[in-house]
């Protein structure tokens, strides 16, 4: 059945930080044990390792001087063979013979040789010539060298020369008969007596071996050279030499040349010369006579070397000659050992070393390992707890063992998975609050956001960075911008220039101080157009937040208004300068008719009774008639005009409202009333506290008017009474002055209040028809109204209003439509 | 009555006949000095003009004015009697047509003494002068001379 591998299997190692403690612990220990010991068999080789190179070295240096001591004891016991054989008196003999066989002429004698040289070189071994010669000189004095090779084995051939490097004597086939022109024999030759050479090892062809050339003047009885003895030295034997001395020992031994050749090399065998040392090897070994050091040129795998030129240390038995010899040659003697073979005990110990330091980090970290487990497995007993704590419904709870600080932890433990578990349980309480809150809240922001992005108003978010956060469909219709080109743009990328506006510098100031601001700005849009609106500024979270009407139509209508407005003002204004001019003409008429039309008047009445007076005699009983008449007229006149200019007078009057107890004013006319006429009894009732808010002088006009009034038309009543008093009339709290007079009838009641309207004749009643006039005039100026309810012999009743505040337009309005 | 000279300062010859004939009318026979104009007047107070060399303090015991006057009116006449210490207590009764409250208000303040309306009736005006006469000229004591 398939299953999931679990978390652990899936870890593999993974980050060593999530290893268990006890892993950490003895890994870290091991570690740390395997570093010591590591760096101290570091230090411990690396110390040892440039005394060790000095030692060989220099042990090298000397086994090559040693090896060079056992070249010169070998060449110089072959030389010296050498030397006895040429001593011989036979040799000497043979040499002799051949010098004494040529012509006295050297010219003839050459060509004699080269003429020998020739045939023996082109000619079959058969010529008699070439035959003569070996039979004679050649092959008769062979015994005497064979018998020298047989007692001295390190020499495997002889040839010897005369004077002119004819061959006089050879043990073996010769391939040419004249030698002169060989380098041995010429080198041999020119070095006089005593001179020894030595050629560099070459393949000899006749014998199949390596060998080494050994030339050796031969003396004549007075000591002068007369030939040349030549011996073949096959290297074998000094190399097996080199091979012994080096196979004893560890080491190799190689032989190098002068030109760099490698002679020999013990680790190769004789017979092979092998590759030459490097360039670099041969420049440090060049012009010296010994050293030693570390190289990879000898074998071009690191090696220790030492050296030592085959001539330098040539001392002791070896005679002049002999060491000329070896100086032509120029060998070096190289002892070298590889490195590795070399370093083996050191690479042994090291080995060592590091088992040590394995076993000894093992164990260390198996140690580590047992004591942190002691520790961790409480602790791990502890982390299983804890991590069952999470999903845990009830408290989880464990026994306390172990040493003291675990026994602590897991006390410590145990309380704050119970203090854990009850606030576990308070959280998930509270956490289930919150998500039922939250998705109230939720619902109530996505209500929110739908109405706010439908809304009428605009509204819109801007960040600290002036960015547009958030925009409703309204801002987008205002701005005249869709809404996604703003989002996430700045304001003065839609709107340059916007930064210079009031209403940035009001949105700076609110993001600064957070002080909301209400106001109505206009708004240039870039196409040049003009647009009102009403915001609302305000600090949020987010930055700042605009809540904009668009009030462009109210704004026009405003404007509009505020000209009308204006332009009423302009006409008020001329039309009160018009009324002013025509109250003051008005003002100067009335003056002239009280002052001007009344001293006629005086004088019309005056003179027609100084008339009577001085005159009556002479006038009959019609013409004293007459003067009575001109004189009612004229007075009639006078009253007439008292009572237009009061008329007047109660209209321009400037007015004062204050309390008014019409009360008091009414028992102060009754007072008058009562002694202009004193026999009559008439009955008055005057309510008490009749108060109103009026002017004072204009409230006393209109009411003695309607007392007078009242007065006048109950002169012919017997029981007169008239009353002063306030009741409701026509739904409204009215005062009034009642009398049981004559009456009238309401047909004409409308025409009671008109200028010079009259009722009744002026012989049954006395008057000029503007008291009520002056009355209606002065109850409108204070905004009230007044009426009257009468039947024709029952009596009158004049009702009037006055409004508690006044009313000035009304007044205003009044006194307009009074100066039309 | 008393003696005392009333002067009557009336431009209108009408209204300077009736007041005349008021005065005789009520038996009061004081002298009485008649100015046409405020300026008149103020030459016969002060001895000046055409009264010339007249002996400015013998005052009248009463002063009629009307307020209508040609050249110098009433209340100016009035502002420059009160100015001037020979006549400053005069009394001086305002005799006038006009009842404008403004009138009544300047000449009281410029120091009149009493305010009188003329009547249209005579026998009103009359009655009127009568009191005048009897208050100004018999009860009442005039000022001490300056």
């Amino acid at each position: 059945m398939f299953q999931a591998p679990t978390r652990r299997q899936l870890k593999g190692w993974g980050d060593p930080r999530s290893w268990s403690l006890a892993s950490q612990l003895a890994l870290s220990f091991g570690a740390l044990v395997t570093a010591v010991l590591a760096l101290l068999a570091w230090m411990v080789t690396r110390s040892a390792e440039p005394t060790v190179i000095e030692k060989a070295g220099g042990t090298y240096q000397a086994v090559a001087g040693g090896v060079n001591d056992l070249l010169m004891l070998y060449l110089g016991d072959r030389v010296g063979e050498v030397q006895v054989l040429q001593q011989s008196p036979v040799i000497r003999a043979l040499v002799d013979a051949g010098n004494a066989s040529y012509p006295a002429d050297p010219e003839q004698a050459a060509e004699s040789i080269r003429e020998l040289d020739r045939a023996w070189r082109s000619a079959t071994p058969d010529h008699p010539l070439i035959r003569q010669v070996i039979d004679r000189e050649i092959n008769s004095a062979a015994a005497e060298l064979t018998d020298f090779l047989l007692g001295f084995p390190a020499h495997s051939e002889l040839i010897l020369t005369d004077r002119l490097g004819a061959t006089v004597a050879a043990s073996g086939r010769l391939t040419d008969y004249d030698q002169s022109d060989e380098e041995w024999w010429q080198t041999a030759w020119a070095g006089g007596e005593g001179r020894v050479y030595l050629s560099q090892p070459t393949f000899d062809e006749s014998a199949g071996v390596i060998a080494i050339l050994l030339a050796s003047p031969v003396l004549g009885s007075d000591g002068a050279p007369i030939g040349i003895l030549r011996s073949t030295l096959a290297v074998d034997q000094m190399y097996a030499l080199l091979s012994d001395a080096a196979s004893a020992r560890n080491y190799d031994i190689d032989l190098i040349d002068s030109n760099g050749v490698r002679l020999f090399d013990s680790a190769l065998g004789i017979s092979r010369v092998g590759t030459p040392p490097s360039d670099e090897f041969l420049s440090i070994i060049h012009g010296l006579d010994e050293g030693f050091g570390e190289t990879e040129g000898v074998h071009f795998a690191p090696t220790i070397y030492g050296f030592a030129a085959l001539h330098s240390d040539a001392v002791g038995p070896y005679d002049q000659q002999l060491v000329r010899a070896v100086d032509d040659l120029g060998w070096t003697t190289v002892v070298h050992r590889d490195r590795k073979s070399l370093f083996e005990p050191v690479a042994e110990f090291q080995g060592l070393m590091t088992w040590v330091t394995l076993v000894a980090a093992f164990a260390f970290g198996l140690a580590a390992y047992a004591i942190s487990r002691s520790i961790t497995s409480p602790l791990r007993r502890l982390t299983a707890a804890a991590a069952r704590l999470t999903t845990a419904e009830a408290s989880e709870q464990i026994d306390v063992v172990g040493n003291r600080e675990l026994a602590e932890l897991t006390r410590a433990f145990n309380h704050m998975s119970q203090q854990l578990h009850e606030t576990l349980e308070q959280m998930r309480q509270q956490i289930e609050e919150r998500r039922r809150a939250e998705e109230t809240a939720q619902e109530s922001a996505a209500r929110l956001k739908g109405t706010m992005d439908t809304m009428q108003e605009g509204a819109q978010i801007i960040d600290p960075e002036w960015r547009y956060v958030y925009v409703n469909d309204a801002v987008a219709e205002q701005g005249r911008r869709p809404t996604d080109e703003l989002l996430g743009r700045t304001m003065m990328e839609v709107y340059p220039g916007i930064e210079d506006t009031e209403m940035f510098r009001q949105l700076q100031r609110c993001l600064e101080t957070g002080k909301s601001h209400i106001m109505e700005n206009e708004f240039t849009f870039p196409d040049g157009s003009v647009g009102w609106f009403d915001l609302r500024i305000q600090r949020v979270p987010e930055g700042v937040f605009i809540l904009s009407t668009e009030i462009t139509e109210r704004k026009q209508v405003e404007r509009q208004m505020r000209q009308l407005n204006e332009q009423l003002e302009r006409r008020v204004k001329e039309r009160t300068a018009e009324l002013e001019a025509a109250n003051r003409e008005l003002e100067a008429f009335a003056y002239s008719v009280s002052h001007d039309l009344r001293a006629p008047l005086r004088g019309i009445d005056g003179f027609t009774q100084a008339l009577v007076e001085d005159h009556g005699d002479q006038l009959d009983d019609q013409a004293r008639s007459y003067t009575r008449r001109v004189r009612a007229a004229a007075q009639r006149m006078g009253r007439l005009i008292d009572d237009l200019l009061q008329l007047s007078r109660v209209t321009r009057a400037g007015m004062s409202r204050e309390n008014v107890d019409l009360s008091d004013l009414a028992h102060e006319t009754v007072g008058v009333l009562r002694e202009s006429e004193p026999d009559r009894q008439v009955e008055f009732v005057i309510d008490e506290q009749l108060r109103c808010h009026g002017d004072g002088s204009l409230m006393r006009v209109a009411l003695d008017n309607l007392l007078e009034n009242a007065w006048k038309f109950t002169s012919r009543e017997p029981q007169a009474r008239i009353q002063v008093g306030r009741e409701h009339s026509n739904g409204q709290a009215a005062f009034y002055v009642r009398d049981n007079g004559i009456g009238f009838d309401m047909e004409y009641a409308e025409k009671l209040f008109g200028e010079f309207q009259r009722l009744h004749s002026a012989a049954d009643f006395p008057g000029t028809g503007v008291g009520l006039a002056i009355v209606r005039r002065i109850i409108r100026r204070h905004g009230g109204e007044v009426w009257a309810e009468a039947a024709v012999g029952e009596g009158a009743t004049f009702y009037f209003t006055l409004p508690e505040g006044g009313d000035a337009t009304k007044e205003e309005g009044q006194m307009l439509e009074t100066a039309r | 009555m008393k003696d005392g000279t009333i002067l009557l300062v009336e431009d209108n010859p009408d209204d300077e006949e009736l007041t005349l004939r008021a005065l005789q009318k009520n038996n009061i026979a004081n002298d009485v000095i008649v100015a046409h104009d405020g300026q008149e007047a103020l030459d016969y107070l002060w001895g000046q003009g055409a009264y010339d060399g007249r002996d400015a303090s013998q005052t009248p015991a009463v002063v009629l004015l009307d307020l209508k006057l040609p050249k110098v009116d009433g209340l100016e006449m009035l502002r420059q009697m009160r100015g001037d210490a020979r006549t400053e207590l005069l009394p001086v009764v305002i005799l006038t047509s006009s009842k404008e409250e403004q009138d009544l208000i300047n000449g009281y303040k410029l120091g009149a003494n009493a305010y009188v309306r003329k009547p249209v009736d005579f026998d009103q005006f009359r009655e009127a002068v009568l009191q005048l006469g009897l208050f100004w000229l018999v009860l009442n004591e005039p000022p001490p001379a300056a």
